[in-house]
């Protein structure tokens, strides 16, 4: 580390250009690995929420939520530690009074029982209490400056129904989720579906004590139990988005290492007569590549960390409609990964050091 | 004692079908306190000889004693750390790393020995070689004398059993290179260490002990003026 500091404060122009482009690429990973993850959980946050193991949907859906419909009465047969009906429509609301473009969001309705375990945690407002109450998600405040006591008026029906509370994290395929009993849950369904005389629902989520849902019994031919995760990475559009990031996210540390690599390389060349300078005084091969590796080190420590801190810095600066979240499991990960694949990238330039002849130092 | 023993070394070189003898075999020694200089016209062997003492190469034939101790037999990893203990090398020129200070060029042998730097050695060696006030200056703030007795100074600072200098004086004017000469001579005598110096200059061999002239690979001893 002593070379690999002095030599950096000797040439701080150069490292300082080093480091900058470090600190560039860090910065654009981890706020890619930040939209990434935020995006990801705008698709799930509302699913997480229940903290349920698996969910029961109809058979012929396809894992597609959207798509499956069963009469509620149906929960009675299915047998799990704890269960909650669900029923999941999509649908356009917009503040009442209001009828421009800008003022309408995709929303989810997601009808649910009082008594049961999905229903959220109020943080403002209170609980509905009685048809066409919602609770809402916080975004719609955050983002669309809406407040308990609002009105909200679904387009293509001739309905609203008011914000009565407000839940956080609670965002279903990147839009907020509106929470409300299962008899307004009904009329909003119906207007896609026609009227039906019984209770109809998409899922039953359930709880389950055993390994793998061993204990979650449907009792029935036309419906499946799916375990949570599995359902998430079904989601719609849900798997594509987690690998295309994935895949620009691996890009990016590969063309990290790459470049610190080329970069310690050059370096190393340009050194190549002092090193065998060094080398004809005894100082060993390993003692000058301990030394590349070691200010390799110090280059990626120094840029993935303030790259780091830019990010976090960014995501607190960056409004609230950019999906940018930070999880801090990932972000220790990608760090670790850059340094590991900078340092490894240094590695390259280890053969050169061993073969360099010290007789070149004379003359 | 002599620090310094070659017995029938020989070095040839293959250079496309030809063979090039550029040291015939020779016999050659150096005492403690004896300070040598070698001189001869250019491509005669001179730095091959020095390379080989130094264990830069190993001898094609013979065999090299460094303090008595078989040296040109170890393999290079053991030849580079028994150079790192007993050999000084001082070069032509960019001897010193660019971007340490003379202070820290010596400071790096306590780096690779992990012991701590002597402060009042580096004190003295630096105000016995008269560039004490230049111990935090870069190489690229010294003139080429300064370099060079720093770089005297770096070889002298782990007290080596051998010097080797190749040409030190290439760099600097007549009177530079006297001085730099004078202090080599004197370190050896006081330091009591065995030194071997490779030159153009004839005039420079006034402050040594033997000097022997290298042409076309043969090593022959000058007789005393
Ligand atoms: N690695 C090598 N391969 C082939 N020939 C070599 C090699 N090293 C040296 N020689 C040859 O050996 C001879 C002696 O070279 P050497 O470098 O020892 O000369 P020198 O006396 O130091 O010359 P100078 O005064 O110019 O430095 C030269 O003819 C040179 O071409
Ligand atoms: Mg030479």
């Amino acid at each position: 580390m002593f070379l690999a500091w002095r030599e950096i404060k000797y040439s701080k122009t150069r490292f300082a250009l080093i480091i900058g482009v470090v600190i560039l690429i860090a910065y654009l990973v981890f706020f890619l690995t930040g939209l990434a993850y935020g995006l990801s959980q705008e698709n799930r946050m509302s699913i997480d929420k229940w903290e349920a193991d698996g969910i029961v949907l109809a058979d012929e859906s396809n894992l597609n939520i959207n798509m499956s419909m069963f009469p509620k009465g149906q929960i009675d047969e299915i047998e799990a530690t704890e269960k909650a009906s669900l029923g999941v429509a999509s649908s356009v609301a917009q503040p009442a009074g209001q009828n421009d473009e800008d003022s309408k969001v995709n929303v989810t309705f997601f009808g649910i029982d009082k008594e049961e375990f999905i229903f959220p945690e109020v943080v403002e407002g209170e609980e509905f209490s009685a048809d066409r109450e919602v609770i809402a998600d916080i975004s719609l405040k955050e983002e669309e400056g809406m407040a308990v006591g609002d009105d909200l008026s679904l387009a293509g029906m001739d309905l609203t129904v008011e914000i009565v509370g407000f839940t956080e994290n609670a965002k279903f395929s990147v839009g907020p989720v509106l929470y409300t009993n299962h008899s307004t849950y009904q009329q909003i369904r119906a207007s896609g579906f026609g009227e039906r005389e019984e209770e109809i629902i998409s899922a039953i989520v359930v709880r389950s004590d055993s390994e793998e849902l061993a204990d979650v019994e449907t009792n029935r031919d036309d419906l499946n139990v799916y375990s949570t995760s599995e359902f998430i990475s079904n989601l719609p559009g849900y798997m594509a988005q987690v690998l295309t990031f994935g895949l620009m996210i691996g890009f990016l540390v590969l063309i990290a290492a790459m470049i610190i690599g080329i970069f310690i390389y050059v370096l190393t060349l340009q050194k190549s007569s002092m090193l065998g300078v060094m080398k004809a005084q005894g100082i060993s091969s390993a003692y000058i590549a301990r030394a590349v590796i070691g200010q390799t080190f110090l280059l990626s420590f120094i840029g993935v960390f303030t790259g780091l801190g830019l990010t976090l810095l960014t995501g607190l600066l960056l409004p609230a409609a950019v999906p940018y979240q930070n999880n801090f499991i990932f972000l220790a990960a990608i760090t670790g990964l850059l340094i590991i694949v900078a340092v490894a990238g240094a590695f390259f330039s280890v053969r050169t050091v061993v073969n360099i002849d010290p007789l070149e130092a004379i003359d | 004692m002599k620090l310094i023993e070659l017995k029938d070394v020989k070095k040839t070189f293959q250079d496309g079908r030809k063979m090039i003898e550029a040291l015939k075999p020779t016999n050659f020694s150096v005492e403690q306190g004896e300070f040598v200089a070698v001189i001869g016209p250019s491509g005669s062997g001179k730095s091959t000889f020095l390379t080989i003492i130094g264990g830069l190469q190993t001898p094609t034939e013979g065999k090299v004693f460094i303090r008595e101790d078989k040296f040109s037999e170890l393999d290079e990893k053991d030849r580079a750390k028994k150079r790192f203990n007993e050999i000084g090398f001082i070069l032509q020129a960019s001897n010193l790393i660019p971007f340490l200070t003379v202070k820290d060029q010596l400071k790096l042998v306590n780096k690779i020995e992990k012991s701590k730097l002597d402060e009042a050695k580096v004190e003295n060696l630096l105000s016995e070689l008269g560039i004490d006030h230049l111990m935090d200056k870069y190489p690229s703030d010294l003139s080429g004398g300064e370099k060079q007795r720093a770089a005297i100074a770096r070889a002298m600072y782990h007290n080596p059993t051998v010097i080797l200098a190749d040409e030190p004086t290439a760099s600097l004017d007549t009177d530079r290179a006297f001085e730099v000469v004078e202090i080599l001579a004197r370190e050896t005598k006081k330091e009591k260490k065995a030194t071997i110096m490779v030159t153009h200059d004839e005039r420079l061999t006034d402050y040594c002990d033997a000097v022997y002239t290298m042409k076309d690979g043969v090593l022959t001893k000058n007789h005393k003026k």
